[in-house]
């Protein structure tokens, strides 16, 4: 096993679930569950095919991304927040309509149901060879010539922590999350910024999702998002909703997704080698709440005696 | 205060059809925009299951299974714990009973015991799959949708792997299993269709689930947890065996779903990817607004729906994906508590003026 | 001295028909430290509330500077001048103090928090005041006379003229109380205006200036403190305008069923809410707990229940200790519980009367068919007795109990309670807010269980009809301890309660005698 190309794989299997983990981290300081990351990327994996396809303009269709995303978040915010509808069901209805909605918006523009590949000239944003590293060996390899989105992924990172940490959005954010009552006491609408986080964690999402259809394919299939958005939930929530911890962990998932792609080469059976990060995921999970259980209840007789 | 709750229970009615109404109306709104003839494509999809026996027959061939996984997610529901497992469970269910039913099936077994043998494997995976998200929340509070979601797809693939390797028939051109042995199909009621003798498990189902839900102290300690967990702790109810018990029921009866759909209406296995059955017995789940009684209305309902759908999009071309945006919009409307509540309390309110009027004249 | 706000005439009504405040007056002089002292329920909150823009008023009007004021939502009285300490902090505990304090009008330019100019910002407010606090340190690492601090300067910091500190020594030490009086001291020389509200008559004595007094949503008096003592404020406060005499046959007790022993308990925050306190409850007696709320007697109904931890002691229910037991192994020793808050632990607002009933017992044997199905008929005639026996106003069993009035809820749970086969029942305010009818049913209840059933009855309440009426013995908390034990309720006048509930009198070991 080429242990640097596997390497490389991790970081480019990392970055969808590097903006999942952002988006869930968001709405997480917000005190919001958030489960409805899927359906943002859905979204917008399938609009920025669409509209870079009919514009040939790949900014265009960065931006009609992102405003799919966000126009779901505004749909999620309004029925969880004004029609009171629990926000968990929202996020399941929301992740399990968009599978069928951007089929059907795929159809209606494409007649394909499957994916658009044959038929659409979307535009991939290309991949990068970094000057200078480049040409380091060993680092160079598993670091240069990855798709520009995952490089922004780690801007992303930096963005959101200073988004988190160092604005007065983020500021409110926080309060809105740890105690509305102590942000509605100076003024600040619980509501408002509810809103706002979820748009946020749609132009998060928006950026997963259009890495998938556009940064290393260039088409849109049904159901592309296969669940990314639950396993970055995951990092989000093993990682207690930081942003650095969450991207940190769901590097953690990508190497079970980059070790199954390496199965292939072992001559493991297909399906098996895409069930596998369902798997481990579930594994690591148990592992990690059996872990933190036992250093509660650890604290807990520490305390007593 | 019975005129409240006469106006509350009309009430409940107005919402949902209305929130019907606005999903319908997006499908009209779909359906002008795609089809050449919007009337004659109206036509087919609200007429359609009825025009004909065959087509009623695809109905019903669908109604059965929602009795199962609808009563089945009613438990998810109830309890609020929302283990979506049933995709999964569905699919692992009727891969292992085709596998089972394919290599026993005519080998002189008789056939009742055939059939009630494979319903039982169907129940037992469901219900052992479901344990597993169950027990992560309950001991380890991990989140059960999440876990759930993770195994739909884990088990998805596994299916298809066991299909692939297990019993795959090599002589035709698309996946499928061996075909199935006859002594393992559940007879038809009304020949040529897909009426199947499975329409009495389902009904069964309900009516056992109904009686649970009401009948038994489980149901009760089920609903009480699901509607205030505080006061199921303080009233001293064993809250983990309680939810846990809720979701391997609850997916038991997925799976039997699952198996009975296979034995009901297929002549080999051949699901290539999620039925999507896991997440409509969560919508019939919700027009039945957590009662097993409803059930049989709302799979009706859904069936009716999604066979419109399948009809027209065999007539005109529509995909049958908008089923899936119409039943969101009917989740996220009939769910969201607030949906005309406003307006509810304003008749509530008017009314028991009214009342206070009369009185004091 | 100029006035600097006059509430005049303010007449509250609640959407059910309580009257909170009735035609109350409050004048506030510059430069003042005015105590607001009342007993819960008196309608101190309910007016502050009102001053703050928390809630609208049907009567009555505002008046700041001798301007008329319409105040709208907090927002605006906070533009107005007014601000308030609430006595649960209004905080957010992982951020700093600067970040807590500049919340809502944070320094920065370009949407950028600027972190150091708001500890800036505090540091000066927190010189400017005496109020010394570290703006960089974060709330969750802070104590609670610190964090008290940060209320205050979070009021500060929008220009407060008027400040409201709602029961601020609750949480103190005595330590931080005299440091808090210091700073008090300081910020009305500095020409702000404070509202103290307490029940801690000896800091009134101290600190305030004036003082007003509420009882029963109406103003009781209002005068100068050199004009007052604490006894004399005590008679003001604690009194009843209407004495409801309940019919009762002396208690018979006979074995004991509760025996509390040396019992203490910390709350989150590290204060000490229960203070080594030992009593008995025997079968046929009914054992009264009165108490300012906030003095422990909450917390010794929790912990007999189960529902709070015991730090210290022991609890024995029956001879058999409860320490460290579930809720479910609890009840099964014979013990319920009428919660204080009735729509958290009480009941499912959205089952019906009958779930709620069953909830604890719809497992016996005793309900079941074949053992797996209930026996429908059976319960339904229980329920339907119970409706019957406690008149609980409602269309049928299957009503959902969130359609029910407040006062029939608490029937129904009553209901459940008082027919749970228990040998002890602890009743926690079972009376807060309901009408005449259902408060009076209850009591009666509570009085026939004891008598006829011989059922042993703690009976924690603010009421004070109810807590010299309802029990046959007494005893008195302040401060997390016991400080007096009347062996005949009925003996006991409302001016003498008083007196220990605020603690201006507490019984040495030997006046209270032996509490078993």
């Amino acid at each position: 096993m080429n242990i640097v190309k596997f390497l490389y794989v991790i970081v480019r299997l990392t970055t969808p679930l590097i903006y999942g983990t952002l988006a869930a981290s968001i709405t997480f300081k917000a005190g919001l569950q958030n489960m409805a990351v899927e359906s943002m990327m859905l979204a917008s994996a399938l609009t920025g095919v669409l509209v870079s396809a009919y514009t040939q303009n790949i900014w265009i269709a960065l931006l009609a991304g992102v405003l799919a995303s966000v126009l779901i978040t505004l749909i999620i915010s309004f029925c969880a927040f004004v029609l009171k509808c629990d926000l968990y069901l929202v996020g399941i209805a929301m992740n399990t309509g968009l599978v069928g909605a951007t089929v059907f918006t795929m159809f209606a523009f494409t007649g394909s149901k499957a994916n658009t590949a044959s038929v659409l000239p979307s535009l991939a944003v290309g991949t990068w060879d970094v000057p200078i590293l480049k040409d380091i060996p060993i680092l160079g390899d598993i670091l240069s010539g990855h798709s520009i989105f995952t490089y922004f992924a780690f801007v992303a990172v930096v963005l959101v922590w200073v988004l988190i940490y160092k604005t007065k959005i983020g500021l409110r954010i926080r309060s809105v999350g740890e105690n509305p009552l102590a942000a509605e006491s100076v003024g600040i609408s619980s509501r408002k910024i509810y809103f706002l986080s979820f748009a946020l964690s749609g132009v998060l999402s928006a950026f997963g999702g259009m890495f998938m259809s556009m940064g290393y394919l260039s088409w849109f299939a049904r159901d592309m998002v296969a669940g990314r958005g639950m396993i970055a939930m995951s990092a989000m929530n093993i990682a207690s909703g930081e942003p650095v911890g969450s991207a940190a962990a769901a590097f953690m998932f990508g190497a079970a997704d980059a070790f199954a792609n390496q199965m292939q080469l072992w001559g493991i059976p297909a399906e098996l080698i895409s069930a596998f990060p369902y798997f481990v995921t579930i594994f690591i999970l148990f592992v990690m709440s059996a872990v933190r259980k036992g250093r509660d209840a650890a604290g807990k007789r520490h305390q007593a005696a | 205060m019975k005129e409240t709750r006469r106006i509350e229970f009309f009430f409940e009615i107005f919402r949902i059809v209305l929130a019907l109404a606005i999903a319908f109306g997006f499908t009209f709104i779909c359906i002008a925009f795609m089809t050449d003839d919007p009337l004659e494509a109206l036509k087919a999809f609200a007429l359609g299951p009825f025009s004909n026996m065959r087509r009623f027959g695809q109905m019903m061939g669908k109604f059965i299974p929602y009795l199962l996984v609808g009563s089945g997610m009613c438990f998810i529901y109830a309890a609020n714990r929302f283990n979506m497992g049933g995709e999964g469970v569905y699919l692992l269910s009727g891969c292992i009973v085709t596998f089972i039913g394919v290599n026993i099936g005519d080998s002189g077994i008789p056939h009742v015991l055939l059939v009630v043998l494979l319903m039982a494997v169907g129940v037992a995976i469901g219900a052992g799959a479901g344990l597993i998200p169950a027990l992560m929340r309950e001991k380890l509070g991990v989140n059960e949708t999440v876990i759930s979601i993770m195994l739909n797809y884990a088990l998805m693939y596994l299916s298809t792997f066991l299909v692939k390797t297990l019993m795959v028939d090599p002589n035709i051109s698309y996946l499928g299993s061996k075909p199935l042995p006859d002594n393992m199909k559940l007879t038809r009621l009304v020949p040529r269709t897909n009426i199947h003798s499975g329409l009495f498990v389902g009904l069964l189902a309900v009516v056992v689930v109904g009686v649970i839900f009401y009948r038994t102290s489980l149901g009760y300690s089920i609903r009480i947890c699901g509607s205030n967990p505080q006061f199921a702790k303080a009233s001293g109810i064993n809250m983990t065996s309680s939810l846990v018990l809720a979701q391997v029921i609850g997916l038991g009866l997925c799976g039997l779903g699952g198996a009975v759909d296979i034995m009901g209406i297929y002549d080999r296995y051949v699901w290539a990817g999620f039925t999507n059955y896991g997440f409509d017995g969560m919508l019939v789940a919700v027009l039945a607004r957590k009662n097993p009684w409803l059930v049989p209305l709302g799979s009706f309902l859904l069936a009716y729906m999604r066979t419109g759908a399948s009809i027209l999009n065999y007539s005109t071309e529509l995909p049958f994906e908008f089923v899936d945006i119409m039943q969101a919009i009917l989740v996220l409307l009939i769910a969201g508590e607030h949906f005309m509540a406003g307006f509810k309390n304003k008749i509530i309110f008017s009314a028991s003026k009214a009342k206070n009027k009369k009185e004091a004249a | 001295m100029a006035e600097v706000l006059r509430m005049q005439n303010i007449t509250k009504i609640y959407s059910n028909g309580f009257m909170a405040n009735k035609d109350v007056n409050l004048v506030v002089n510059e430069g003042e430290i005015h105590a607001l002292v009342g007993e819960n329920g008196a309608g101190k909150t309910t007016l502050m509330k009102i001053l703050f823009g928390m809630e609208d008023f049907q009567g009555g009007q505002i008046l700041l500077d001798g301007k008329d004021a319409h105040i709208s939502d907090p927002l605006d009285a906070i533009a107005k001048g007014i601000g308030m300490v609430h006595q649960h902090f209004m905080q957010v505990p992982s951020l700093t103090v600067a970040e807590n304090v500049t919340l809502g009008m944070e320094p920065g330019k370009g949407g950028m928090f600027d972190h150091r100019q708001a500890v800036k910002m505090t540091q000066e407010i927190s010189d400017k005041y005496q109020l010394k606090v570290d703006a960089n340190a974060r709330i969750a690492d802070m104590g609670v006379g610190l964090r008290q601090k940060v209320e205050i300067l979070k009021a500060l910091i929008r220009n407060c003229r008027i400040l409201i500190l709602d029961e601020p020594t609750a949480v103190l030490t005595p330590q931080e109380t005299k440091e808090l009086f210091v700073q008090l001291k300081a910020l009305r020389d500095s020409g702000i205006s404070i509202i103290f509200i307490s029940h801690k008559l000896e800091e009134v004595m101290e600190l305030c200036s004036r003082v007003t007094v509420l009882r029963a949503g109406r103003t009781v008096g209002s005068d100068v403190i050199e004009n007052l003592n604490p006894a004399s404020i005590s008679r003001m406060m604690v009194g009843r305008d209407v004495v409801l005499k309940i019919e009762k046959e002396a208690a018979k007790p006979t074995e004991t069923v509760l025996e509390v022993s040396g019992v203490s308990r910390r709350s989150k925050e590290h204060v000490t809410v229960v203070d080594d306190v030992s009593f008995g409850i025997r079968r046929g007696e009914i054992v009264g707990i009165a108490g300012v709320e906030g003095n422990g007697q909450n917390d010794v109904a929790e912990m007999i229940a189960g529902m709070a931890s015991i730090d210290h002691g022991d609890i024995q229910v029956n001879g058999k200790s409860i320490k460290g037991k579930k809720i479910r192994q609890i009840r099964e020793q014979g013990v319920a519980y009428i919660s204080e808050d009735r729509m958290t632990h009480g009941c499912a607002a959205n089952l019906p009367i009958r779930e709620n009933i069953m909830a604890d017992r719809v497992h016996s044997k005793e309900y079941k068919k074949f053992g797996i199905f209930t026996d429908t008929k059976k319960i339904n005639q229980h329920v339907e007795e119970l409706i019957r026996e406690y008149e609980v106003s409602c269309d049928d069993a299957s009503q959902p109990v969130r359609m029910l009035s407040g006062g029939n809820i608490q029937k129904v749970i009553v209901a459940r309670e008082f027919t749970s086969g228990a040998d002890l029942i602890i009743a926690n305010q079972p009376t807060r807010g309901i009408d005449v009818g259902t408060t009076e049913m209850i009591r009666k209840t509570l009085v026939r269980k004891a008598r006829e059933e011989g059922v042993a009855t703690l009976l924690v309440s603010s009421d004070l009809n109810e807590i010299l009426e309802v029990s046959d013995r007494l005893l008195v908390m302040k401060d997390g301890k016991i400080v007096a034990h009347f062996r005949d309720a009925s003996q006991v006048s409302e001016d003498l309660l008083g007196e220990y509930m605020l603690g201006v009198k507490a019984m040495t070991a030997e006046e209270m005698g032996d509490l078993l």
